[in-house]
């Protein structure tokens, strides 16, 4: 009986506390086919599959390999079902070498003084290019991706898992995987591929399974769908992006960067020579692959990081090299989104209205007024009205304690103004979930009324309601007259709520575009690195003809 | 039908426990640690009184007689002190261990004053350099682990463990330079040393507890309310965040060792200028580790520590007694229960942080509505995790 | 000189069996602070064993004698090295706190146990009797070969044990799988769990087998290099010996080849002390002071200096909890 699927999840379900990341999924993989699982961030698809691998065990559900129900309650179980995944953070360690890791754990039949020849008859086998000797933390993203496939196939997975193999690639790099992937397919092997990129799951899926909000939706035939059908069972209804865009009114530069050229923590590259600016009242979008030097220059603006050479300038004047804190007193805000949420701009352990004064617990005072000095005042009572003025100010100033009632205020007002669901203000903010997270940080950035805003990754993980009210505040504060850099992922998000868009590539620049000018396809080509309008105009195009640097600069 | 192997024990993390359930487990751990020492002196003890004699003698030992309570809150206040002056330095993740050389540092800075200045200078200018020394010493002995720390991230909890020994032999150092020909005991001073107040036990036990107290409740305001106590729990919590609010990281480090050591400087000052009226090499008595089970008993929080600083001292000043009284001959016998009870307290910890699914007793859980947005909240990686990945780069 | 040699190489194995148990421990994630105390009760389990086989008969078997008293010194131990791992693996506790509290237990147990259960009338004569003439019986030929003869073959088979546990550990660390999959538990358990390899049952074994390997040192202390005289501050001694043991992991950055030299230098420069003439008890407390001094420099240097491969395991004090990502 061939016809018997591959694998075969009936009823799972997963909470995290009280919260439902898988309910009641039901989902097949026949043999030999490539099924691409879709859903948004925070679907729940990441957490299916590690439960199909042995990290997660299921709270409710019963899974079957090959027909035959199977309990997976550890990898090892995971793998004695013949079930490889490979993660989207890589699993490797770092100061082995490929071969290391690719034998570490599985029971190979020769000493360990044989596994580099063992890793490479594998790779020859399927064409992959790895040295085995190679330490992990020399490698590239890539070399470390093959080396988590190559992995499985040494454990002679036959159902392989992939969770967003391509977020990290070229599309070069991409399609030598998908070539590989019909390579294994052809070798009779299962392959579930996790992505949210409906192109790649055009592409190179057989059938598509749709997760929503932990939800299982549907599964249908790649071949009988079209890009918007599935968008559609992905969002649930038809969205076309119809983001606000107001019509920028444009000031002079506000800020200006100029031949910036910063190393990453590996100390090689990762901006070199970029050059643009921003204007008051404008959003200028960041596009580029991800670890294309969009942390490393919002850590430098932000006076997180040493730039190796070039400018940075304020309203025409240098701010590189001062501290985090005057950067923010001149009004430059920051609210970066890492990957993990919480690694940076908030603290996680401590609660809201502690990271709400997270950046202006140093100007708490004792709360004194100073009094008001009126011009009726006779000269005396003014001379000593300014002389108890100073005093309450200089008292103020040198307080030791911080001010949390203003602080609770501050983390009431946002809570109230953006929505965000916390059981109070004095909850730690890892309690919260990830878009209330993102709100608080995003709050507290425009509470300190910046007159530019750098954000990175503001909708990253949340549903679309939460973000277009993320897009929402983003437009008020353009209108208000703030500079907005906006570092962002989705490509028609930018596209739609940006007014120009600057494309990175390995850290060079490879064009500013407005963004109504522009295409996905050529915003595409520059990322990827085939297309240099630079180079193209053979003129820079981030120096502002009526650029402020000079006036008081030399 | 095939039958099913569950796994027979899996482990959730708890999302919440209410104070007074966490509390009850402490409570009933300690209880089990105590009732276990309990049978366990009685069945072997040479001259047995008993399983309710065992606590008949503990309680007799630490609260029996007018002395033996001034002790025992002499004791308490001395430990909660060296505590309290952990804590500072843990809030911030740093792990110093380094307590009872800066204790030691304390005493002997206290020392070489009454030593060389006790009887030459007037008292009250004595005291005063005693009490500034003292403070410089332990600061010092604290600050230099932490600028290491601070600027090549060198492991502190290694440092300070080095740092004890080397004051102890500083100690050695000295007393044999002063009594060349002794047995390397130093007779108590009396030039020098801090007045009594009051009579008989009172009058020694008086200044750890009037001076320590205070010290407590001025570090419990410092953490909570100060801005300085805020920047300490923001380094403890997320060092990246703390350098992305423009926080000087390396400054709050060394300030806050300084601050640190010092406090344990204080010890060793009230030790050697008042209780003692001398130093030895084991003067500090253990404290700076003891001080740190303290600090983690108590949660970190100055108010608690005090209960168990209190309830630490009651058992190893109770054991005492339990041990003249049961025949025994050995005074380790206190850090055997002592340990006990710590290895149920640190154990029971689990148990408030997790929960235990057995198979079988399937826990159907309701969704409450508390946190609910689409996506699963991440318990975020915990900070230690932080410290050690910054460790590495 | 050679004397002077010779003591140093007894002593240093004392260390050696501390680091390379601390190193194990550790390339497991774990930093067992609680070393002294474990190192204590071996010095405790090993006097009980040969106490043991006194009682059984007046004059024992010596080969037994060293048995026993391995054995026993394993076993005490392992066991403390058991309630640190099912403190810190099963129960996830906070490691430092959790070792403080094995030293305090183990140097409190090891006072009370030898002066109430083991130091019984006319032990200590069986003890040193054991100690001077079993344990520290030479191999042969360390009287007929010279200077080579004494340095080299005269001492305890201790001393041997130690460092053929040193190379043993070395080579499983470096070249079989098991060493492999230590090494990666160690630094991200996370990644070894997921590659199949059972990681609370590597990291117990770890843990009890490097206890296990630490309490050999507390039993050298007591009848190798003190000839099996018991003092009454033992403990203390050996204490201090733990941490110094703990240093010396960091001073040999994890190697327990480059271990054997290291505690050979260590113990030179603990016994420095009484090697030179005439020295007073002020010079003396300096020299004490050596072997600490030197292992601070050493941390300062490897963290200033932070080569990737000398860096400590990187999960090393986590407690790892699967569902927890």
């Amino acid at each position: 009986m061939d016809e018997t699927a591959a694998l075969e999840l009936k009823h799972i379900s997963k909470y995290f506390g009280s919260v439902a990341a898988n309910k009641d999924i039901d989902l097949t993989l026949k043999r030999g086919e490539i099924l691409a699982l879709l859903g948004e961030n925070g679907s729940g698809k990441t957490t299916l599959m590690n439960m199909i691998s042995g990290i997660y065990y299921p709270d409710e559900g019963r899974i079957f390999v090959n027909g035959e129900e199977a309990v997976i309650s550890s990898p090892q179980d995971a793998f004695r079902y013949r079930i490889g995944m490979v993660h989207q953070h890589f699993k490797l360690i770092d100061i082995f070498t490929a071969a290391q890791n690719i034998v570490l754990g599985a029971g190979g039949k020769r000493g360990i003084s044989h596994i580099n020849e063992e890793v490479k008859e594998i790779a020859e086998k399927y064409g992959f290019e790895i040295d085995p000797k190679k330490k992990i933390y020399d490698m590239s993203v890539s070399e470390k991706q093959t080396v988590e496939i190559v992995k499985v196939l040494y454990r002679g997975a036959d159902i392989l898992i992939l969770d967003e193999p391509t977020a990290v690639l070229t599309p070069q790099e991409t399609e030598k995987l998908f070539a590989v992937m019909r390579a294994m397919k052809a070798d009779g092997k299962s392959i579930i591929i996790i992505t949210h990129k409906l192109n790649e799951v055009m592409a190179i899926s057989d059938r598509v399974a749709v997760l929503r909000k932990g939800e299982y939706i549907g599964c249908v035939d790649t071949a009988g769908t079209d890009p918007a059908a599935l968008t559609e069972m992905m969002v649930g209804e038809k969205v076309t992006l119809n983001i606000a865009r107001p019509k920028p009114h444009l000031e002079r530069p506000l800020l200006e960067i100029r031949d910036l050229t910063i190393n990453n923590d590996e100390g090689s590259r990762a901006i070199e020579n970029l050059s643009f600016f921003i204007r008051g009242g404008e959003i200028l979008g960041v596009a580029g692959i991800a670890g294309c030097g969009q942390r490393e220059l919002c850590e430098t603006i932000a006076g997180l990081r040493k730039a190796e050479s070039g400018g940075i300038y304020h309203e025409g004047e240098s701010i590189l090299g001062l501290s985090p804190r005057a950067i923010t007193a001149r009004g430059v805000a920051m609210s970066f989104i890492p990957e993990d949420r919480l690694g940076m701009g908030l603290a996680p352990s401590m609660s809201v209205t502690d990271n709400m004064m997270l950046k202006n617990y140093q100007d708490h005072g004792y709360g004194l007024k100073e009094e008001p000095v009126s011009e009726d005042d006779p000269p005396e009572v003014a001379k000593k009205k300014a002389a108890r003025n100073k005093f309450i100010s200089f008292l103020n100033r040198h307080c030791p304690f911080v001010d949390r009632k203003k602080a609770r205020a501050e983390a009431e007002h946002i809570i109230e103004e953006l929505d965000i669901v916390t059981p109070s203000t004095e909850t730690p903010v890892r309690r919260l979930s990830g878009g209330n997270v993102q709100k608080v940080l995003l709050g507290r950035e425009i509470l300190t009324e910046p007159n530019v805003l750098i954000t990175a990754y503001p909708v990253r993980g949340l549903d679309i309601n939460s973000s277009y009210l993320i897009y929402d505040i983003l437009n008020r504060q353009k209108e208000a007259g703030t500079g907005i850099l906006f570092i962002g992922e989705d490509l028609d998000v930018m596209l739609a709520l940006c007014d120009k868009i600057m494309v990175l590539c390995h850290g060079k620049m490879m064009g500013v575009v407005h963004a109504d000018k522009t295409t996905k396809e050529q915003l595409g080509l520059m990322m990827a690195g085939a297309l240099d309008l630079e180079e193209e105009k053979g003129k820079p195009m981030g120096v502002a003809k009526d650029s402020r640097i000079g006036e008081d600069q030399a | 039908m095939k039958n099913i192997k569950e796994p027979f024990i899996h482990i959730t993390r708890r999302e919440h426990m209410p104070l007074w359930q966490g509390l009850l487990i402490r409570v009933a751990a300690v209880v089990v640690a105590l009732v276990l020492s309990a049978i366990l002196i009685s069945a072997a003890a040479p001259k047995s009184q008993g399983f309710f004699g065992f606590f008949g003698s503990l309680f007799s030992g630490a609260f029996g007689t007018e002395r033996r309570i001034w002790l025992l809150f002499q004791n308490t206040f001395l430990l909660l002190g060296v505590a309290v002056a952990l804590v500072v330095a843990f809030k911030m993740k740093f792990w110093n261990l380094g307590g009872n050389g800066q204790i030691l540092m304390g005493c002997l800075a206290s020392a070489i004053c009454m030593y060389y200045l006790g009887g030459k200078l007037p008292d009250p200018v004595v005291w005063l350099l005693m009490l500034v020394s003292s403070l410089v010493a332990g600061g010092l002995w604290a600050v230099i682990p932490a600028i290491f720390k601070a600027f090549f991230n060198t492991n502190e909890s290694l440092f300070t463990l080095m740092m004890n020994y080397i004051a102890m032999y500083l100690v050695s150092f000295f007393i044999s330079l002063w009594y060349p020909n002794g047995t390397g005991a130093m007779p108590p001073l009396t030039d020098g040393a801090l007045p009594a107040i009051g009579e008989g036990a009172m009058s020694r036990a008086i200044l750890p507890v009037i001076v320590f107290a205070i010290v407590t409740l001025v570090i419990y305001a410092y953490l909570r309310f100060s801005k300085h106590g805020y920047e300490i729990a923001l380094i403890g919590d997320s060092k990246n965040t703390a350098r992305y609010a423009g926080i000087n990281v390396k400054k709050v480090i060394i300030r806050t060792l300084i601050l640190s050591g010092a406090l344990c400087g204080l010890v060793g000052f009230v030790l050697t200028g008042s209780v003692n009226r001398m130093v030895s090499t084991s003067m500090d008595g253990n404290m700076g580790f003891t001080g740190i089970m303290v600090a983690w008993m108590g949660k970190l929080d100055p108010l608690i520590m005090a209960g168990v600083s209190l309830f630490i001292n009651f058992l190893e000043r109770g054991m005492a007694q339990v041990i003249t009284d049961f025949g025994f001959t050995s005074e380790a016998l206190s850090d055997i229960v002592v340990g006990l009870i710590y290895f149920f307290f640190i154990g029971c910890e689990f148990f408030i942080l997790y929960r235990v699914h057995f198979a079988g007793s399937k826990n159907k859980r309701t969704p409450s509505p508390e946190i609910a947005e689409g996506e699963a909240p991440k318990e975020t990686p915990l900070p230690e995790e932080e410290g050690a990945k910054e460790a590495r780069s | 000189m050679i004397s002077f040699l010779t003591s140093a190489i007894e002593f240093g194995v004392i260390f050696l069996l501390g680091c390379v148990g601390e190193i194990l421990t550790e390339k497991s994630g774990h930093l067992n602070l609680g070393i002294p105390g474990i190192m204590c009760m071996g010095a405790a389990g090993g006097c009980l064993g040969v106490k043991l086989c006194y009682l059984a008969s007046p004059t024992p078997n010596a080969f037994l004698v060293v048995l026993m008293g391995i054995l026993f010194a394993m076993l005490f131990a392992g066991a403390l090295g058991g309630i640190y791992g099912v403190l810190t693996v099963s129960l996830r506790s906070n490691q430092n706190v959790t070792g403080l509290a094995c030293t305090i237990f183990g140097v409190g147990f090891t006072s009370f146990f030898l002066n109430n259960a083991v130091l019984t009338e006319g032990v200590s004569a069986n003890l040193s009797q054991a100690g001077l003439n079993f344990f520290n019986a030479p191999l042969p030929g360390a009287n007929s070969l010279g200077w080579f003869g004494t340095i080299f073959l005269n001492h305890g088979v201790l001393v041997y044990l130690a460092i053929v546990i040193a190379v043993i550990a070395a080579v499983t660390l470096r070249y079989t799988k098991a060493g492999l999959n230590l090494r990666a538990i160690g630094e991200s358990p996370a990644t070894a769990d997921a590659v199949g390899i059972n990681v609370t049952r590597y990291k117990y074994t770890a843990i009890i087998l490097g206890a296990a390997v630490a309490g050999l040192g507390g039993l050298t202390y007591v009848m190798d290099y003190m000839n099996g005289i018991v003092g009454s501050t033992v403990d203390q001694t050996i204490q201090g010996i733990g941490w110094l043991c703990i240093a010396l992991v960091i001073f040999t950055m994890w190697r327990p080849a480059l271990a054997i030299l290291g505690s050979i230098l260590f113990g030179a420069l603990y016994i420095l002390a009484s090697y030179i003439k005439g020295i007073s008890f002020v010079q003396m407390s300096l020299l004490n002071m050596i072997p600490f001094a030197v292992t601070i420099l050493v941390l300062i240097v490897t963290s200033i200096i932070g080569n990737r491969e000398t860096q400590p395991p990187a999960s090393l004090g986590l407690s790892y909890f699967r569902e927890d990502r």
